[in-house]
């Protein structure tokens, strides 16, 4: 599976902003105001992206053709804080431009789509505690289905959140020194075809008792121990029905289809 | 990229709306502000958020009163739900007995605008939590929906997307109708971000005057409030129980421009193949279109850009389908833009008649199109397209037709 796990710790952040990955290039500076969030996140699909490459897989080294799903849980929180505690001194002034674009929650998306020039649809999604929820019922219906994907080549579903919400000081700084998770795969549709996934995504109804939000734990750490294992994972909805995440390692019949 | 597209999804019938609008709180009164031109855009406080002497949006007024038990976290909330219920009581439709209903919701920054709410009211949950659920989780258990609830971010054109994923939901089964939509509030933090940003019209002195897409003398938007949120259901579901469809959502077309975070993309390819993918979805033509309600907020960049994008998708009928931007009077909801445009898009083919622009007094030569200035146009509405394009670039296009 196309797949990668980026779980830094808040404190090397900085350095992973600047961090040469391997993978397709960034803009120059592009991760200098990103949220955390944003730049493990976009560091997650660099490193799977460069994977992709590497096993030409794609029908082409291009990401031009895909978009972005990108679940993120309380986005944001550290500039947030540093805005709010500037706005209560010094006034409207002391809001960054950067406040919004970074901070709401289409940031890592966009992030994502304008940083590797995927032109396909960028998505948000969730922004609380059922992200990953969340995100895999967007998946579900824009990417997983047989008949929306359209003329997207490849959907890249990306997770994000902190292992443990840090409480912050009034410069929106961190006590400890916590991780930040970020979980990439992506989904081929046009693969599908030839009967080989990079991973899919399938929601079963189910008719029984609605299950708790918080009924499987950390869905994130358990989403992303299941990515790195590379095994199959299932998460109960919220809504009803279970979310189902089936990765394939098999490029064989895809390489030659590309 | 291929612009094949076409999602099978099919049409998805609008039976319910709810409203919180600068405009008025009810499809009637805020069709009626719209063909009559009348402006939700006044003086505010600024509450500190800019330098102007005189600072203007177009707020919600009036706030709608319902009886909300418990009470909602913040503005944002109220305004989600009571539309919500809003919708539901149009629709006439009551989740549960049998019918799973979802609800999605465009919400660009709702934790944004929950810390900011708590804070500004002496609160520390941006720096301390608890952090709770969001608002859509919140409405669905105050309603007792049984379908999935969700949360979609596209900045401005994220009510578009909400719109979007639910008629997906509809075609694949997953729910039998979705309360689909979002809102958006004004905050000093969002006003004062955007005017750093030199995305705000300064044209204090006239505030009424101050929102003027694809006009020459444009100097950016005009922060607005509110939106709108729809009951969709399958079209047979809506004739099974007899309710009468206001339209339909035919068509859905994104892509991304992928070229900057915030700056609106020169380059119209991306925005215009938004375009046709709508239409390809929809199976129409262009010359099938009799109305395209703009994105166009009156910055300078992204109105010409969008103009632009219509002409490279629409070929020559871009000369004879009218274009008209509703923002000169309800100014920009952000999150609930696209919802608030799809209204603007429903009022056309009820009131045979387009909206105008507002203040649209010379047109941008860079901005060619059949513009509908000023006063509403008679017309005969039955296919519309709704643009909406948003930081990180994100574009969509929704066909809408009348039922």
């Amino acid at each position: 599976m196309a797949a990668a796990v980026v779980e830094p710790s808040l404190a090397s952040i900085d350095s992973l902003r600047r961090a040469d990955d391997v993978g397709p290039p960034l803009p120059p500076r592009f991760l200098r105001h990103a949220d955390p969030q944003t730049v493990a996140a976009v560091r997650a699909v660099q490193q799977a992206a460069g994977r992709l490459t590497e096993d030409a897989r794609l029908p082409g080294d291009s990401l031009e053709g895909h978009g972005v799903i990108a679940a993120a849980s309380r986005l944001g929180r550290p500039a947030a804080g540093r805005a709010l505690d500037g706005f209560a001194s010094s006034g409207g002034i002391a809001v960054p431009t950067t406040i919004v674009p970074q901070c709401s929650l289409h940031a890592v998306a966009g992030a994502v789509s304008v940083a590797f020039g995927m032109h396909g649809p960028n998505i948000g999604i969730g922004g609380g505690p059922g992200a990953v929820a969340e995100g895999l019922i967007a998946a579900a219906s824009f990417a997983c289905d047989p008949r929306p994907t359209g003329g997207v080549a490849g959907w890249w579903l990306v997770f994000t959140g902190w292992e443990c919400e840090p409480p912050l000081d009034v410069a929106g700084t961190a006590a400890a020194d916590p991780l930040v998770r970020a979980v990439a795969l992506c989904v081929v549709p046009a693969l599908a075809e030839e009967g080989d996934f990079f991973g899919s995504v399938a929601i079963t109804p189910s008719g029984g008792e609605t299950p708790r939000a918080d009924a499987a734990g950390d869905p994130l750490a358990a989403l992303a121990a299941a990515v790195r294992d590379r095994r199959p994972w299932s998460l109960p909805l919220p809504g009803g029905g279970t979310a189902t995440i089936i990765p394939s390692a098999a490029p064989r019949r895809a390489r030659e289809a590309a | 990229m291929s612009d094949r597209q076409p999602s099978g999804c099919g049409d998805a019938a609008i039976t319910g709306i709810g409203m919180a609008t600068p405009l008025g709180h009810d499809f009637e009164t805020v069709a009626d502000a719209l063909l009559a031109g009348r402006s939700g855009v006044c003086e505010i406080d600024p509450c500190g958020a800019t330098r102007e002497p005189r600072q203007f949006a177009a707020p919600v007024k009036a706030l709608p009163d319902l009886p909300l038990d418990p009470p909602p976290c913040d503005r944002l909330e109220l305004l989600c739900t009571t539309t919500a219920m809003r919708a539901l009581a149009d629709a006439g439709l009551t989740p549960g007995d049998g019918c799973r209903v979802g609800i999605v919701l465009g919400q660009g920054a709702e934790q944004l605008k929950g810390w900011e709410a708590d804070f500004l009211a002496g609160g520390r949950t941006v720096f301390e939590g608890p952090h709770g659920p969001t608002i859509v989780q919140r409405i669905a258990s105050r309603l007792g929906l049984t379908g999935p609830a969700v949360s979609v971010a596209a900045a401005c054109a994220s009510s578009g997307y909400a719109i979007a994923m639910a008629r997906a939901w509809i075609a694949t089964g997953l729910v039998d109708a979705v309360l689909a939509g979002g809102c958006d509030v004004i905050s000093p933090l969002g006003l004062a971000a955007f005017y750093n940003l030199r995305a705000l019209s300064r044209r204090g002195d006239d505030p009424e005057r101050a929102s003027r897409p694809f006009d020459r003398d444009r100097d950016g938007f005009v922060m607005g409030e509110g939106g709108a949120v729809f009951v969709l259901e399958s079209p047979e579901r809506a004739q099974a129980r007899a309710a009468t469809p206001r339209g339909l959502v035919s068509g859905v077309g994104t892509s991304s421009d992928a070229s900057h975070m915030v700056a609106p993309c020169e380059d119209p390819t991306q925005a215009a193949r938004a375009i046709r993918l709508a239409m390809a979805d929809a199976g129409i033509t262009p010359e099938e279109i009799d109305y395209i309600n703009a994105h166009a907020a009156g910055t300078p960049v992204g109105d010409a850009a969008e103009a632009a994008a219509i002409r490279l998708a629409l070929g020559e009928a871009a000369d004879s389908v009218p274009v008209s931007s509703t923002k000169g009077l309800s100014g920009h909801l952000v999150s609930g833009a696209s919802a608030f445009e799809v209204v603007a898009c429903l009022t056309a083919f009820a009131r045979d008649a387009i909206p105008a622009t507002a203040n649209l007094e010379h047109p941008d030569d860079r901005c060619r199109l059949d513009h509908v200035a000023v006063q509403a146009r008679p017309a005969r509405v039955r296919t519309a397209v709704s643009n909406s394009f948003g930081f990180g670039g994100a574009n969509l296009a929704v066909v809408l037709r009348a039922a």
